[in-house]
Formats: C-alpha cells, structure tokens, sequence
C-alpha cells in the first residue's frame, strides 16, 4: 500500500499544461472507440485541377509524399501568390517567413529518410488571426493584444502541426471575430478577391480571401454567427461548420465557456470538399481542457449513399428579407441535381420555430446588456474598441428572473428544431441573401433586428452541421454559395452531399486576381 | 502520460507493482510477461463473484432476462414474485407509492405467450415518479400533478418497456426530485405519499431524491429502477440503500418526459441512470436508454463502452476519504480506505488527491447560479405543474427569494462555471478514476427534522456527488461497507467522460471484493 498525500493544485496545473506542451500526443482524441473508418484516413483526390497554385490540400500532400513537388518550392509558391494579391486584399495579416522555410526545409529532409510527420506533411496552411499561434503574433483583431505572442498553439494548430502543416501566417478578422466585416484597428480591412473594394464576409474574412486567391491551400475558421460560413459563400470556396462539440476551441480568442458556448465552433476553410473530409478527423476530439468536447466517433463520407437519404430544401423561412433571383438560381440548381439521384427532395421549413428561436437568440444577445463584450475588452486589456464591436449598454440588460426563463426558452427552441429535423438528414438552404457587396465606407457596429434574420445565425444555436460549397454568382460576378445542412453529428453525411453538389455545380474558381 | 510523474512517484508505482506480484497476484503469470517488457491485462472476469441467491426477487436483471428467455421461468412467475414482496415490504418502506399490478399482470400473460420481445422480455421494474408513465400516475411529488395521468411514456419508460420490461409501479420521490419536504434531499418525502424508508433500518432514511428507487430495489420489490441525477439523487440513495447504481456522463440519456426535463440553466446538470442490485445489470440498462430521442437537444449519439475489456492493471486512480467540506463519518472514510486498499492490488497506482479549492469554488457557483435569479426557475416548475399548494421546504425557499443577481452577474456566474469545468477536467487528466463516499454519512434518522443547511441547496453533505453533475462525469456506486447498525456504506467511482466502462469495471472489482448488494432483514 503505497498512499501518497498530495493535495497542491498549483503543482497539478503545472504538470497539467507540461502534458500538453511536452507531448502532441495528450493533445489526441481518446481512441477508446472503434471508428468506423480510419481517422486520418488519406483521401484520393477526384480533382482535376492541373495548376499546383489551386491544387487540393489532399493533392498537394499526395505530391510532396510522391516527391513532385517539395515543401519548400510550395512555402516560396504560396508566398509569391501572396505577395501578387495581398496587397489588393490584405487577407494575411502577418507572416512568419523564416520558421516556416525553417520548418519545410525540415519536411524535406525528413520525407528524403522516409519519415512523416503525418497526413499534412510539408503542406502549407494560413490561420485566423483569432487563434494562438506559438511564437507568432495572434491579435484576435483587438488592441490589447496588438503584440501578444502566444507561449502555445491553440490546440487546432497543434494539431494540424503536428500532422506534418506549414504556418505561412495570420489572416485578418474583425475584433473577437464579432462582426461580418473583417477590419480590425491593427491591420485594417480585408477585400473580396473577386471584386475590388468588396467585401469578403466575416469573421473568418481575411481566410476566405486567401484561400480562395490560391494563397494558401487551406485555413481553420471560428463560426459563432455565421463565421465560416459566411467568408466560404462570399469568397466562393468551401466551409464546414462542424457539429456543436466535435473541436475544441482552446487557444481561440473567445473560447469555450459561458451563456452562448453552444454557438462557437471551429471548422476549416478549403477550395475543395475532400480537403474538409482530410482536416476534420484531424482536428476534432477532446482535449482535456475544453470541457464541452465529446469523443464522438468520426465516419466516412465515403461510405454514405447519398441516395438513400431524405432531403428538404427551402429558401423562404419566414424571414423580412429577401433572396436575390441569382440566390434562387444557385439553390434551385442544387435542388435539380438531388433530384437527378432519383430522390424525393420536400420543400419545408420549420418557419415557425426559427421565428421563435430568432427572437429569443437576439434577446440573449444582449439580455445581459452585454456585459459578456465588456468582459472580453477587459480579458484582453483593450482600451480602444473598433466601431464595428457592438459595445455594453447597461440598459438593455433583462432582470435575472426573465433572463433563467429566456434561457429555457433557448433550449425549447433547440428541442422544437430538432423535432423538425428528424424527418431529414439534409436540409439544402441559402448562406445569405445575395453575393458579397462593396465594403462598408464607414464603420458602425452591427445590428440586426429579430425579424431580418438571416441563414446563418440559427444554426449555431441548433448546433447543426453545415456546409458550404460555391453553387453559382451573383448579378455582380461574385459567388453565391450553397447551404448543406444535416443532423447533429453527422457531418459525415452532409460532407458526402456536398462533395456531391460541389461536382455537379462546379464549386470553386478562380479569381480574376 | 508518464513524463509528467516525477520520477519519485514513478519508483514507487513500480516498486507498488512488484510489491503486488510478491503478494502473489497472479504472480506466477505476471511475472515472466514483465521479463518480456509487456504487461497482463487485468480484466473483470479475472474475479470470482458469489452466486446470484436462488430467490427470484434477488436476482440480477441479466439473469431473469435469461430465464425467462430461455423459459426456465415464466414472465408470469417472476412478476408475480415481485408483486408479492412489494406487498410484503412496502407498509414498511413506502417505496411504491403508485401501482399498476393488473396491467403488469396481463402484460407478463402476453409476454409469455409471445417470442421474446427484446433484452428485458419479462422483467420487472418500478420507475421514479418524476418519470411520466403512460396510463399510470406520475406526480413527481407535486400537488398539481397529484391525478396527472400521463398518455405517454418518457422516452427512458418508453424504451425499456420495448425492450419488454414490465412496470409494476411507481417510486416515491421528493417534490420536483430536488426539495424534500422535510430534510431536503437527504429524504425521499412529499406532501401527496409522505416519507420512504430505509429497508435495512426503517427508523432511517433512503436519502434522496430517488429514494423510493433505492428501497424497493434493496428489497427486491424490483428488479431495477431509474432514478434521476442532478445532485446526487441516483448515487445518494444507491449509497444508503447499498445497491449499484451510476450516474451516466452527462447528456448521454435523454430527459424528455421528467418533471424537471431538459432545458435551462441547469441543463447539463440532469442525468438519469439504472438503480439495480448488481454493477453487471448497469451495464446492461444503461446503453438501452441511451443515444438521442430528437426532443431533448442536449443528448449526443455516442457508443456504449465495455467495461469487460477494461484491463484495471493501467488505471490510475485518485482517491480522497474526505474533501474538506463535508463532516464526514469514520464508517465512510474506513470504507473508503479499504477499497482503495482493495484496488492498490490491481491497478497501476493509486494517488491520494483531492481538489479541495476547486470542489469549493465550484460548490460556490453553483450555489449563485440555482438562488440567483430568486427561485424563479422553481417557481415556474409549479406553475407548469398546476402547483398551488408546496411541502414546507418548497414554501420556505419561495417564501425567502433567495438572492437574485444581475443577469450581467449571471452570465460572468456560467463563465466561471465552464472554467471551473476547465480546471477540473486538466486536473483529472492524470488519472483514469476518482474513489471517493458517495455520501457523508449513512442514512440519517428518519425523525431528524428540517435540516436548516441546505435552505440554498448547498448543503456539505452533497458535496460529494454534485461536483460530478457540473462536470458530466459519469459516477457508479457500489456497497462496499456497513455501519455498525448494518446501515450500507457505499463507495463512489467517477471515471472520465463518457468511460462508464472504467467506472463499472471497477465497481464490478469491488463488487467482488466487498460481496456488494446484501438481502436486507424486512
């Protein structure tokens, strides 16, 4: 009988972040469970693509394994490529040049002894400027950390790190990514790269620029009101908002905890939908410090028959405003080629439910007359706020007493969505009502009313999968994207319909730029 | 993970582990496997457990699904039996406080001139009344729902009378399963059936809230039950009633259909889970209630693990006869002590820690959060229930409004919650398992009066268990000592999120060290 006494929790948090920093592996989803495929599973590319410039992420990893390309030569390609347009579209923030050379240089010679590091090896990646980079400056777009260089990756990075990525450098994002316009007090705005002075949505804006530019193959957005979504529709490339408690947001400017927890989720940004398929089992999974993460198994995409599946559509969700006809065209053309497979797709709704859960979402937004925003400023240090952050104001705040009540209100719109959704395992809607328009000339902070919703917003407070993938353009020339939605952890299959729609549309282009 | 133990701690694991091969724990096979630099699995089946009592009412739900699959026995028969002992013990206890025989009746007829209907062809349960049973009374131990006779089953009801479990009735539970009448949840009370007893001592309690639960099952009036876990109500009284029972990791089992379902501010906090005699038949229950019913959002689709693959030879396992909080008794801490004891012998290592200053800040939270907003939550429980008329306890709490908050100071409350959750989980990210009681004492005097600590729901004697329903970690309970009144002492087992394998596993172990569930004297 060997008890030992030892009650010191500064001594236990201490061995605590030394088992995350020391090993990459503390950092892996528990693999108690048998997974129906393989997690890192290396999926064979069905891109045609023949320009390395716009090759896939799987592409790109599949050629520096077979040694046509080295990590170097696609560090320099990436960077040259960001040099042409950055300049037009201030998407990459801040780059990190020499450890990344430093880094591929290392690829190199690693893969020259065949050894990998895992299935990214020597690929390049950009990420969100609202996630903790180690030893590169992360701002999440406010002052207070205009020169903050994190100790730690957060633990998507380390992840993607550890499966063998390059960081080529930081992409814009509004202040706490709390706005659809990507511009910042640090670094300014960011554009669309299909049309100068455009906007490229927000918050993951300065990611959906980029990779849609080829100047970096892939990015990992955060999605609290539409984030990933939104920049994948505007910058026409793909974009999944994972299932509500798949990836950890540890490291993540707003990060896991408090009243609206259930919204925020982290998803990667890719021109392609194999390459969502790659990075998702790569990234998800507890990590010991994100308390709302489940181990839930990840499957296949390629194992699903998307033709065994119940569709629903819809465009009209009970919402003031409304599509644009190109918005209309992209979904009908969605719709058509569902129905190509020989299956039934319904047009429905639960326009009453979203009507419900829309109001009681924009109460809770500032039932606690935003305190919740001041906090962030005070986390951070920040004494001068962008316009475009939606400060405190004391007299929006709702007495204690409503607010537990408006908080079950909450969860009976959760249970009343989920009830509609039982009956479909994809639901195929709008991102947004049209393509991207010009960037705001001036900055005022956003506002919505509850009866203007959009297509967005909802989702996160269902916690639902969705994706995006472009399905056509708008009467400017911009891209309209489409909505794949599906049930609660089964991203898998909303990914199989949308590598599917992706085919058949067309998906990403490139820019003029 | 073993970079991170100073070398020290690492000695003494080894030195523990060749300590135990010299003890001659399976030391004629363990020893020439370490020569080989691999290790034996130590799994539960490695045990031996003593026989199942002959008696139909004491037997485990896995084996009268069995025999009545394989007709050694009748569906007929075995409820019946049960019927009978319900009967027998029930003026004494007060456990089943609404029945429904002739329909249990006619449907064991059925089953028995049917093929078997799924895993629980014929077996007989008693359910909480906080749970709605379709075509029976379901109160929840409140006055407006004092003739509720609900025409559907909540979602757990309705999945395991699938499986063909047979209701014989309903068990007792305290107003709304969180306010007793009397003794806050440390009694299974309300003003519509009045007090439960203890079946190993009637002058003593059954704790609570799923104190009916715990009775009738000790007894054997039921093969199972489920209770519902939001403080401690499943772990509480399977502890004092010294039966199994576990609390699943939190939004594994679905809530629709429970007087205080899902949704709100304490969502994640409620839990339900199978009470039974025996740590096999948890295994057994728990996975057919499971996975998500698409009303209660919360619930996630996850995999059921086995805990008979669990090899106990790698966990390590942190243990704390005492947190500091609660004053607890020299009974509890000797047993908790000696299942340690008991499990030094297989495991890797054992460790004692307790996170006193984060168990305090938590308990501190959520405290704030459940008076923060004046009773209101509770307050509209009874408006939906048709409540006019509250038990004392209820009254006294609506009466004193608690101390509402600002709602900016609400929601920086469930930021520090989540943190706290944070904090917690990176300092059990060390080891597999946490031993500790499950309550401070064993079942109190059943005359002991109003306990004036728990006015705000923070009474120290729960602090054992409610750390577990903030975190969502799955916690088992399994008897492992007595009083010496003969009172049952049991011992709490909390394993990471979603690993019930590891927490039944090591029940199960303890199950065979301590003999378990014991028939009671009524």
């Amino acid at each position: 009988m060997n008890l030992r006494s030892n009650t010191s929790r500064r001594r236990f948090l201490k061995t605590s972040s030394r088992l995350i920093e020391k090993s990459s592996v503390a950092f892996m989803p528990p693999a108690f469970f048998e997974l129906k495929s393989k997690a890192n599973k290396f999926y064979k590319t069905v891109n045609s693509n023949k320009d390395i410039q716009f090759a896939s992420v799987v592409q790109l990893a599949q050629m520096i394994r077979d040694k046509k390309v080295t990590s170097v030569e696609l560090v320099e390609m990436m960077y040259a490529r960001i040099e042409q347009v950055n300049p037009q579209i201030n998407a990459v923030v801040l780059r990190c040049d020499e450890r990344a050379f430093f880094e591929a240089k290392n690829a190199d010679a690693m893969l020259a002894k065949g050894k990998l590091m895992g299935p990214l090896h020597g690929v390049p990646m950009t990420i969100k400027d609202s996630l903790d980079t180690e030893g590169i400056i992360s701002t999440g777009g406010t002052m207070g950390r205009k020169d903050f260089i994190p100790s730690k990756d957060a633990t998507v990075v380390a992840r993607l790190r550890a499966s063998g990525a390059i960081l080529l450098g930081k992409t814009n994002t509004p202040e706490f990514t709390l706005s659809g316009t990507t511009a910042n007090l640090i670094y300014g705005m960011t554009s669309n790269p299909y049309k100068e002075g455009y906007s490229p949505g927000g918050s993951s804006g300065g990611a959906g620029a980029i990779v849609a530019a080829g100047g970096s193959p892939f990015d990992i957005g955060s999605d609290f009101g539409g984030s990933i979504r939104g920049p994948a529709h505007f910058n026409g490339i793909a974009g999944i908002k994972p299932t509500t408690g798949m990836v950890p947001r540890t490291g993540h400017i707003v990060d896991y905890g408090g009243l609206f927890d259930a919204y925020q989720v982290l998803g990667p940004l890719t021109r392609y939908v194999e390459d969502l398929k790659l990075i998702m089992p790569i990234i998800m999974g507890p990590d010991q410090i994100d308390a709302a993460i489940y181990p839930v198994p990840w499957y296949d995409p390629d194992t699903v028959d998307i033709k065994k599946l119940r569709y629903a559509w819809f465009i009209d969700h009970g919402s003031t405003k409304a599509c644009s006809p190109e918005t209309i065209t992209a979904i009908n053309r969605a719709i058509a080629q569902v129905s190509g497979l020989g299956v039934q797709i319904k047009q429905d709704a639960p326009v009453k439910q979203i009507q419900k859960a829309e109001a009681v979402r924009y109460e809770l937004f500032s039932a606690d007359g935003r305190a919740w925003v001041s906090r962030l400023a005070e986390k951070y240090k920040t004494k001068q706020t962008h316009p475009l952050l939606r400060l405190s104001n004391k007299a929006d705040a709702i007495p204690s007493k409503d607010f537990t009540k408006l908080v079950e209100a909450l969860d009976e719109s959760r249970s009343e969505m989920l009830q509609w959704i039982e009956n479909y395992d994809i639901v195929i809607c709008p991102v947004d009502f049209d393509g991207a328009g010009p960037n705001p000339k001036t900055f005022e902070p956003s506002t919505w009313d509850s009866k203007g919703y959009g297509y967005k917003g909802i989702f996160n407070l269902t916690g639902w999968p969705g994706v995006v993938v472009r399905g056509g353009t708008s009467k400017e020339g911009l891209p309209i994207g489409i909505q794949i939605l599906g049930q609660p952890y089964q991203d898998y299959k909303v990914l199989a319909v949308a590598e599917f729609l992706e085919k058949e549309l067309g998906g990403w282009e490139a820019p003029p730029i | 993970m073993n970079e991170v133990i100073p070398s020290i701690n690492k000695d003494k694991s080894r030195r523990g582990f060749l300590t135990k091969i010299s003890l001659g724990v399976a030391a004629t096979t363990l020893l020439p496997v370490i020569v080989n630099g691999s290790n034996k699995k130590i799994l539960v089946s490695d045990f031996s457990y003593a026989p199942e009592p002959d008696d139909l009412i004491y037997k485990s739900v896995v084996d009268l699904a069995k025999m009545v699959k394989d007709k050694q026995v009748s569906a007929v028969e075995v409820v019946q039996a049960y019927i009978n002992r319900i009967d027998d013990v029930n003026g004494q206890i007060n456990a089943v406080v609404m029945d429904c025989f002739e329909r249990a009746m006619e449907e064991a007829r059925k089953a028995d001139s049917s093929s078997p209907k799924g895993k629980l062809h014929g077996v007989p349960m008693t359910i909480k009344d906080s749970f709605m049973a379709k075509g029976v009374v379901s109160t929840g131990g409140t006055i407006g729902k004092m003739n509720f006779v609900p025409n559907e089953d909540a979602t757990v009801v309705a999945r395991l009378r699938k499986e063909g479990a047979i209701l014989l009735g309903k068990t007792n539970t305290p107003e709304f399963t969180l306010i007793g009448g009397v003794l806050g949840v440390n009694s299974t009370n309300n003003i519509i059936y009045g007090i439960s007893k203890n079946p190993y001592d009637i002058n003593k309690t059954t704790s609570g809230s799923s104190g009916g639960a715990g009775a009738i099952v000790a007894a054997g009036g039921a093969a199972f039950d489920v209770g519902t876990d939001w403080g401690g109500s499943v772990r509480g009284p399977s502890c004092t009633n010294g039966i199994a029972g576990i609390k699943p990791t939190s939004v594994r089992l679905p809530r629709t259909g429970h007087i205080v379902d899902y949704g709100g501010l304490f969502d994640s906090w409620q839990q339900p889970g199978p009470m039974a005699r025996y740590v096999k038949d948890l295994d057994y229950l728990t996975p057919i209630m499971a996975g998500p019913d698409f009303k209660d959002a919360a619930v996630i689709p996850m995999p059921w693990p086995d805990y008979k693959k669990v090899d106990l030879s790698t966990l390590k396992v942190a243990y704390f006869p005492e947190n500091g909080v609660a004053s607890t008794s020299e009974e509890t801490i000797a047993t908790v002590k000696k299942a340690v004891r008991w499990l030094d012998d297989v495991v890797l290592d054992v460790i004692e820690d307790c996170p006193k200053e984060l168990l305090i800040e938590l308990g501190t939270i959520r405290r704030d959060l459940i008076i923060g907003d004046g009773w209101q939550w509770l307050k509209r429980a009874t408006e939906r229930a048709g409540s006019k008329t509250y038990g004392e306890s209820l009254r006294d709490r609506l009466a004193d409004g608690g101390n509402p908050i600002s709602t900016a100071q609400y929601t920086r409350l469930l930021e520090m919650q989540d943190a706290n959750r944070s904090k917690m989980l990176q300092w059990f990210s060390k080891y597999d398992v946490i031993i500790c009681p499950t309550t401070a004492k064993p079942a109190g005097d059943i005359n002991a009066g109003h306990n004036p600590e728990s006015k705000y729901m923070d009474n120290p004697g729960e602090s054992y268990t409610k750390p577990f329903n903030t975190c969502g970690w799955p916690g088992a309970v399994v008897r492992c000592g007595q009083s010496k009144g003969g009172l049952p002492i049991g011992v709490q087992i909390v394993a990471q999120p979603w690993r019930e394998d590891v927490a039944l596993a090591v029940a199960k172990y303890l199950e065979s060290k301590s003999g378990g569930w014991k028939p009671p004297t009524i």
